[in-house]
């Protein structure tokens, strides 16, 4: 309304209504859920995603951290699976790797020019969905995880099996 | 009406990302002050005067205060004759002054904003102006819709716009009604500033997505020269922040705005600072913004 609003108030915000719009409408087919951790910062919210259907992923349920900047969203948040998942990627430490995430001018693992990157017009859903199908396709072309990618290229099995093994041990079983 | 031109020869235009520091295919070449600057490609002349531009002033405001144009001069004293020659003859020609603007990118969008928000101060009618362009921009939600941004993640941006506009004629927050003088304070403060600029960005990309046909003919990467699709140069070259526009940008939003720009071209490559015009105000004789371009940056020209 004036120009005495700060940069976070804007933010906090925008993330309000990003979360109202989630809270009411839901995630596409359910697919994950996400909101601040707690209502005295919603600078950090923390996502819940199934693992898409038909993947290695499936029956899994993984926990991300997204952490907002004060600018957002003219800048990008991050996203870092905790535990951290197996995947070509998404970095040892869990931290996403995606092209979404990153804007144009940013480009850490030379993302292919037609990929989508961020800019304002993204929000928290369109980046999980992203996330989501990029469980079910690994991009090799900008990997994170140098060792899960090679698996997956020459080892597609055994790849499928581990990352099975791990969302078992995740589940306690 | 002007057509957007091909971006050959305005390419270095667009590469403004001083974040960029991506591997590129080309191998750098070392610039020493021997290099014979005729060698250097657009490309590497931009990036030259980008680093003269960010190095002149680092910390310039978004918007500067309005200075004499002989304060633009003194820089070009040492240099080529050719610049004086077209500062001297834009100053002749009754632009006496200018706000310069921070070289990040967004420049061309922040300033035509900021022009576009003074023309609407020195209305001789401002409540009609208001409204008009308050309709206006208002029934951009339809073009947005249209290129599929989702209401919720436009309506902060084309806000901050709107705010500023209805505070030309009724008081904000504080109690005051713009001015010239607040209406700079607006444009120095980064969030309003940038936000107004996110939305200018989005409206450029709506109207080239609604209109393919147009703008297909004319959208290239334009580094690399292959044509693009409409999405994939509006995600890139567009909504983008820090993408410095060109012709097509600066087409389209000029007709989403229904506004008449004039940019001044302060090349150094004739006597005279060439104006392109961009007419597409429904009235065609409506007074035009007008703004100075020198390769890779875009101030805001104030005439008298």
């Amino acid at each position: 309304m004036n120009s005495s609003r700060t940069s976070a108030n804007a933010a906090v915000r925008r993330l309000m209504t990003e979360y109202k719009a989630l809270v009411t409408n839901g995630s596409p087919d359910g697919m994950f859920t996400a909101g601040p951790i707690s209502e005295s910062d919603f600078f950090t919210w923390e996502a819940l995603i199934c693992g898409p259907k038909d993947t290695p992923f499936e029956g899994g349920i993984f926990c991300a951290k997204l952490t907002f900047p004060q600018d957002y969203p003219l800048s990008p948040f991050k996203m870092k699976f905790e535990p951290p998942l197996f995947h070509p990627n998404i970095y040892a430490d869990g931290n996403v790797c995606i092209s979404i995430l990153h804007t144009p001018g940013d480009d850490p693992t030379h993302y292919e020019q037609a990929s989508e990157r961020w800019s304002p017009v993204q929000s928290v859903e369109k980046v999980i969905l992203s996330v989501v199908s990029m469980l079910a396709e690994p991009n090799l072309e900008s990997g994170a995880n140098i060792d899960c990618c090679k698996l997956y290229r020459d080892n597609r099995p055994e790849y499928e099996r581990m990352v099975r093994e791990s969302i078992k041990e995740q589940l306690g079983l | 009406m002007t057509e957007p031109q091909q971006p050959a020869e305005s390419r270095d235009a667009q590469n403004d990302d001083s974040r960029s520091e991506a591997p590129t295919s080309t191998a750098p070449v070392q610039i020493t002050p021997e290099t014979d600057i005729s060698t250097l490609s657009a490309a590497q002349l931009y990036d030259l005067n980008q680093e003269f531009l960010n190095d002149s002033v680092p910390t310039r405001p978004l918007v500067d205060t309005l200075v004499p144009m002989s304060v633009l001069r003194e820089e070009y004293e040492n240099g080529s004759g050719l610049f004086l020659q077209q500062i001297d003859e834009l100053v002749e020609k009754g632009f006496k002054s200018i706000h310069r603007t921070r070289g990040d990118g967004d420049c061309f969008y922040r300033s035509l904003a900021f022009a576009y928000v003074s023309q609407l101060l020195a209305s001789p009618d401002q409540a009609m102006s208001i409204a008009t362009s308050l309709s206006l921009i208002e029934s951009t939600s339809d073009l947005l819709d249209m290129a599929g941004f989702q209401k919720m993640v436009y309506e902060d941006f084309m806000e901050s716009l709107t705010d500023i506009i209805k505070n030309v004629v009724g008081p904000d927050a504080s109690g005051k009604k713009l001015d010239q003088e607040t209406l700079l304070t607006k444009f120095q403060d980064a969030e309003t500033s940038n936000y107004v600029v996110v939305y200018l960005r989005l409206l450029t990309s709506a109207q080239i997505r609604a209109d393919p046909d147009t703008y297909s003919p004319f959208l290239f990467h334009p580094e690399a020269g292959v044509e693009l699709e409409p999405r994939e140069f509006c995600e890139a070259f567009v909504e983008a922040t820090g993408r410095e526009a060109d012709h097509v940008q600066i087409t389209a939003l000029s007709r989403a705005l229904q506004t008449n720009v004039k940019i001044a071209y302060l090349d150094g490559r004739s006597e005279k600072a060439e104006f392109v015009d961009f007419t597409n105000a429904v009235e065609p004789e409506m007074a035009p913004i007008h703004l100075l371009y020198r390769p890779g940056h875009y101030d805001i020209l104030v005439p008298a």
